[in-house]
């Protein structure tokens, strides 16, 4: 079903191959159901509550100019993207210095590099083919064999008005024997909208990844995240997650292991408040031997907050020697907060060292107890003890300012909290 | 008489679980003195140091007890830290990604105090303490030995100069040569700042530098005996067996 009008023709000046890739996925889209909580992968959520026919598309067309400040001015690359329109994209120089790495529109790349939708999934599901119909221009990261892109690349992807629904897609392909960081912040403003942001990754033979994303969007925001990585052989990727805001805020993370001796580690930290949903589904699918995937999700959920995190490790019969490892921690800090953590393990061969663990529990009443015994205030002693809960995770992430925003979002929620607990 | 520097422990009875351990523990202790508490396994020496800091799991049925005139056991564990109580725990607890800077800096705060001011005195003792520069930023007990752990809690008791400090087996895990030095520098708060100690401990050899004031047997979860530090010896020597005889 799609919900939103099928004349787009006019409003996208998309080149022919792109017009095709959009012309199918909304073929697709009218023949996908909207999702159902009865399906596994939309299990405990709360998606039959999105209003979609209150939302339209941006519609944002790739070639309105709009003059908007910079995003962080101190780095040296830098996008931003403004109600699913790209600002600051580097459009007179995508062909960044002598270094041949490409950082801008997906259109606007030469024929060389027509195969490179190749490397990517077709959109399957609901929102996969809401994405690609209505995304008004993919962003393209491609890191050419062999080079190493020494500073990060930074992305924000915001939507400033209500009744929105945003459909980002950024793609990045990684040639072989190359490196590239990758920062995206996700914020929203006041009022009800949609993000629906798409991330498509390919990581050649060789090459090195660190991405990490960090979301604070507005309370009232409904997010629908994908990211789907795939690791060719003896690549290298680390992401990371960072989830404070949102209504809604479900994210998908999908983690092929394609290439033999690949390693993939996953890491999450997220704090849910007042009424929020934070809803995250992982994937590592070990299709190669001698592959390595390690994941640690943490979350504290406080007020009426609820979390979900559902998790499969899949072993294929030929990936032998597979080490993989999937462990969820949540701290419920209210009566009301709730957390569900179903992990799931599918192996299809003996050589393995796999192991799970997810646990769902209160603040820990024996740290609690040692550190009053040291003078610290109830409220206090918790925020601490939360605090040091989630550095295990944030502290290891790669990017220092990320380090020190989402410490200082989680500081600030935490202070917050002590000071309503201590009246 | 309300305002007398004493910590008081009176008629003390109390359960861990469902089960009583402390059937009447009577004990008290001025500033600067140091009390031992000896006696068997499963006596009770731990319980009566939790009880006094208000540890989830135990509680009081009868008794009281006060700290220069004021009554604890309705206060909140941090309370009765902040009304002069220090415990250093026989298994120090691990908290994960929390430093001792950390609270320092928070008590520091609370007290009104410059935590600048609180971090140099927790330099300055580690150093008396023979403790590296670069241990005290390590994550709470987590990756500790047992020596380091029991090193740490004495760093706290002596950066935050409570009024009384309960020792659980504080002996226990360190060499000869950590003990004497914890032992010399806890001997030397009680003398510098009146500190009141309660020292649980099964070795004598502790005992020998802190000097105790008065020696308790806690057997059966009763105070069997009270002498002075030759008693320690003396049951070193001989053992609880006479005292076991007795209950």
């Amino acid at each position: 079903m799609n919900p939103f009008s099928n004349q787009i023709k006019d409003i996208f000046p998309d080149t022919v191959s792109i017009r095709e890739e959009r012309n199918s996925a909304l073929e697709k889209l009218s023949e996908t159901e909207f999702p159902s909580p009865e399906q596994e992968i939309w299990r405990y959520s709360k998606i039959f509550d999105l209003d979609l026919e209150s939302l339209k598309p941006s519609f944002s067309s790739p070639d309105d100019k709009k003059t908007e400040s910079s995003f962080l001015d101190t780095k040296d690359l830098s996008l931003v993207s403004i109600n699913d329109g790209w600002l600051g994209s580097p459009k007179d120089s995508n062909f960044l210095d002598s270094s041949q790495v490409y950082l801008g529109s997906l259109a606007d790349m030469g024929k060389e590099f027509a195969h490179i939708e190749e490397n990517f999934n077709k959109p399957k599901d609901f929102f996969d083919c809401l994405n690609r119909s209505y995304n008004p221009e993919t962003l393209v990261i491609h890191v050419p064999d062999g080079v190493a892109l020494e500073s990060p690349i930074y992305i924000k992807i915001q939507s400033v008005t209500s009744d929105l629904v945003v459909c980002p897609r950024i793609v990045v392909n990684l040639g072989e024997n190359s490196e590239v960081k990758i920062v995206e912040h996700h914020l929203s403003g006041t009022g009800v909208s949609l993000s629906i942001p798409v991330l498509d990754v390919h990581v050649g033979q060789n090459s090195r990844l660190k991405h990490c994303v960090i979301q604070n969007l507005g309370e009232e925001t409904w997010q629908v995240s994908k990211q789907n990585f795939q690791l060719e052989k003896d690549s290298y990727v680390e992401m990371f997650t960072a989830a404070f805001g949102g209504d809604y805020a479900r994210s998908e993370i999908r983690c092929d292991l394609k290439g033999r001796g690949s390693e993939a580690y996953s890491a999450a930290a997220y704090f849910g408040k007042g009424e929020q949903t934070l809803d995250f589904r992982t994937f590592q699918k070990h299709e190669a031997p001698d592959t390595t995937s390690k994941l640690l999700f943490k979350g504290a959920l406080d007020e009426d907050s609820r979390s979900i995190y559902s998790g499969l490790i899949k072993v294929l019969p030929e990936a032998i020697r597979t080490k993989a490892q999937q462990t969820n921690r949540n701290i419920k800090l209210s009566e009301n907060a709730w957390a569900e953590s179903v992990p799931n393990l599918e192996i299809e061969t003996n050589d393995v060292m796999c192991s799970h663990a997810s646990t769902v529990s209160g603040i820990d009443e024996e740290q609690l107890f040692y550190l009053e015994s040291k003078g610290i205030e109830t409220s206090v002693a918790e925020r601490l003890i939360i605090a040091g809960f989630f550095d295990g995770v944030i502290s290891k992430v790669f990017d220092p300012l990320l380090v020190e925003e989402a410490t200082s979002i989680l500081t600030e929620v935490l202070q917050n909290r002590s000071k309503s607990e201590g009246k | 008489m309300k305002n007398e520097k004493l910590l008081t422990i009176e008629g003390l009875c109390a359960n861990a679980g469902n089960k009583q351990v402390l059937k009447g523990v009577d004990i008290e202790i001025r500033p600067s003195e140091v009390h031992a508490v000896m006696g068997p396994n499963g006596s009770g020496k731990s319980t009566l140091a939790h009880v006094l800091m208000g540890r989830p799991g135990y509680q009081v049925t009868a008794g009281s007890i006060t700290v220069d005139g004021v009554d604890i056991l309705p206060l909140k564990t941090w309370e009765r830290s902040q009304a002069g109580m220090f415990i250093a725990m026989q298994q120090p607890i691990e908290v994960p990604g929390v430093k001792v800077p950390d609270l320092i800096t928070e008590t520091a705060i609370n007290a009104g105090l410059d935590p600048q001011d609180s971090l140099s005195l927790l330099y300055e003792e580690a150093k008396s303490l023979g403790i590296d520069e670069n241990f005290i930023d390590r994550e709470l007990n987590v990756d500790l030995s047992g020596g380091e752990k029991k090193r740490n809690e004495t760093l706290q008791l002596l950066v935050s100069k409570p009024s009384y400090a309960i020792l659980d087996e504080i002996d226990s895990g360190l060499d000869i040569d950590s003990l004497v030095l914890i032992a010399k520098r806890i001997q030397k708060a009680t003398e510098d700042s009146q500190l009141g100690v309660l020292a649980i401990t099964h070795f004598s050899r502790l005992l020998e530098i802190l000097e105790p004031d008065k020696i308790h047997v806690l057997v059966d979860g009763q105070i069997v005996e009270t002498g002075s530090a030759e008693l320690a010896v003396r049951l070193e020597e001989e053992g609880y067996q006479k005292f076991l005889k007795k209950v």
